[in-house]
């Protein structure tokens, strides 16, 4: 374990908790909302803000943090208004982020070599202000994404639910492309840029698979996604790959593993009766002289396994002395 | 307190260019339940999105508890039931879909009160899915989901409940159960705005019946019934015959 001894090491890995901990956590909307592809659309946005930064010779991480959210912002504005489909708008920010990151970097004099620490992720490349850039902004999305969960869980559910609710829904909306944007910006020094979109998706699928309930399945991806980052950082160390790709095939184990236990326990679940619910309260109808049957002038209307007598905004059945409406 | 809970003035809502709703006036009374009848097509949905604020109108004016709809506020006086939920995560449960029913008086970063939990449970309760209240939303049968969506929209205990076409895709049976439900909810005093296709088990419910055809009211007034003699008119003595209702029962 001397490897913890390491200053690199050290902050590879406190990177990596932070990002095995916020990238689940925004993912969990980002899939709920089924974008699951809007962390890849903005990893490539946040090339042309690698690229920029190269350009003009300033720090990477907060030229991407500012490029990214910026696309981040421009594409919701466009999806909201119909402007573009959500197939036609990561598309632009697929070509048109990448292609001007690997322009700009050329540009540089920075070749393909110094772009792929950005794309998968590099160790040794997480300076010290990086560190604190990254443990920043992780805590501000986290508190985001744990404290709202409530409101942007319902406007993710159903958004026109969330409006009657009196949420801002367009707001919350913003906020989760803006934290995305956010999210994989910090996670391009640990998992990278072209590989973070499968740290918020495939941890949320394999917690899906685990736990129930939305809230369960929240934290319980943000403790795969602790996992995965930190065994993906270690093995990445003793295998000299990039921790990237580590991280990504162990969440993938991950997943491939938990897929049995959910088809296991599909198997064990009865079958779902049509009607399956405990009766409504038994309600008499009060004072009610008149007798029903065959003939007696009242609409008949069937009900399981007996009629009801429909009138005066009465539909009911007689039960012992009384009558019970249904 | 007798406000009228809907009152809708010379409507005129276009999408896309396209007229949806044009001229339509109406109002929902206290403790009334009205049904809103047309074919495919006819704006009953656009209607209903629209005195809701989720489409714009381009004239008239919509006033929901006698507050004009672009100054209104108090969302939790308004159960919305719309006519399914896209539940993504499957693993939501019932009680985390209905929980989000509170949020029209909760604040952000706050947790929900002890008192909040409990009238969660018993709106689950009263929709009769108690049993159900941890299983996930997806893994229930039609009817159990449209009773979800309906407690959902209870729990803030609004006066008006507005619903969109609560029986599609619903067996008879389960038809029959949702209608007790509502009558149960009306006997406490709520206002129903229910879209329909046919009026059927919904029938000895209803207050009143709206017909939309293209966009226009063609008839509003209360629903002719089979009864021979036995049916109170309302006061004023307005009953009026609906003719147009007969092809949709």
């Amino acid at each position: 374990m001397e490897v913890i001894t390491l200053a690199f090491m050290q902050r590879a890995l406190i990177a990596a908790i932070l990002t095995g901990l916020v990238a689940p956590a925004i993912g969990t909307y980002v899939v709920q909302r089924r974008l699951s592809l809007l962390g890849d659309g903005l990893g490539h946005v946040a090339i042309a803000g690698v690229g920029l930064a190269l350009l003009t010779h300033t720090s990477p991480l907060p030229v991407a943090v500012v490029v990214c959210v910026a696309g981040a912002v421009g594409i919701e504005l466009l999806r909201e208004r119909g402007r573009a489909t959500g197939d036609v708008a990561l598309a632009v920010l697929f070509y048109g982020g990448l292609a001007s990151g690997v322009l700009m970097a050329g540009a540089a004099g920075q070749g393909a070599g110094t772009l792929s620490n950005y794309l998968f992720g590099s160790l040794t490349s997480v300076t010290a202000s990086d560190l604190v850039i990254v443990a920043v902004l992780g805590v501000v999305v986290l508190i985001a994404s744990v404290g709202l969960a409530p409101q942007m869980f319902a406007v993710c559910a159903d958004e026109d639910f969330a409006r009657v609710l009196g949420l801002r829904v367009r707001a919350y909306n913003l906020l989760i492309v803006v934290l995305a944007a956010i999210t994989v910006t910090t996670a391009m020094r640990t998992v990278g840029l072209l590989l973070v979109s499968a740290l918020m998706v495939i941890p949320v699928a394999t917690s899906q698979n685990l736990f129930k309930g939305f809230r369960s399945g929240l934290y319980g991806a943000m403790g795969i996604g602790v996992v995965v980052a930190l065994s993906g950082v270690f093995g990445s160390f003793y295998a000299d790959v990039p921790p990237g790709a580590f991280i990504v095939v162990l969440a993938i184990a991950a997943f491939a593993v938990s897929w049995p236990i959910t088809s296991w326990r599909h198997r064990r679940r009865p079958l779902a009766s049509v009607d399956e619910v405990e009766p409504l309260p038994h309600e008499p109808t009060p004072e009610h002289e008149h007798v029903h049957g065959p003939g007696c002038g009242h609409r008949v209307v069937e009900h399981g396994d007996h009629v009801d007598y429909v009138h005066d905004g009465h539909r009911h059945v007689a039960h012992a002395d009384h009558y019970d409406e249904h | 307190m007798s406000v009228i809970p809907v009152v809708v003035d010379d409507l005129n809502v276009s999408l896309g260019g396209l007229p949806i709703l044009r001229d339509v006036s109406f109002a929902v009374e206290q403790h009334e339940v009205v049904a809103l009848l047309g074919g495919n097509g006819s704006g009953k949905t656009t209607l209903v999105k629209a005195l809701l604020g989720l489409v714009p109108h381009q004239s008239g004016e919509i006033a929901i508890f006698g507050t004009p709809l672009a100054q209104f506020h108090a969302w939790s006086q308004i159960g919305y039931v719309p006519q399914r939920a896209s539940v993504s995560l499957h693993t939501t449960t019932v009680r985390e879909l209905v929980t989000s029913g509170t949020l029209s008086t909760r604040r952000p970063f706050t947790r929900l009160s002890r008192a909040g939990k409990a009238r969660v449970s018993e709106v689950i309760e009263r929709v009769g899915l108690t049993k159900k209240a941890d299983d996930a939303f997806v893994h229930l049968s039609g009817g159990q989901q449209q009773r979800v969506l309906i407690a959902r929209a209870l729990v803030s205990a609004p006066p008006l409940l507005v619903m969109d076409e609560p029986f599609a895709g619903v067996d008879l049976a389960t038809q029959q159960r949702l209608a007790d439900l509502v009558r149960s909810l009306h006997d406490d005093g709520m206002a129903v705005l229910v879209v329909l296709h046919e009026t059927e088990v919904f029938e000895p419910l209803l207050s009143r019946a709206i017909v939309l055809r293209e966009g226009r009211v063609v008839k509003d007034g209360v629903l002719e019934t089979h009864d021979h003699g036995h049916e109170a008119e309302p006061p004023g003595g307005t009953v009026r015959i609906i003719e147009e209702v007969r092809p949709w029962r």
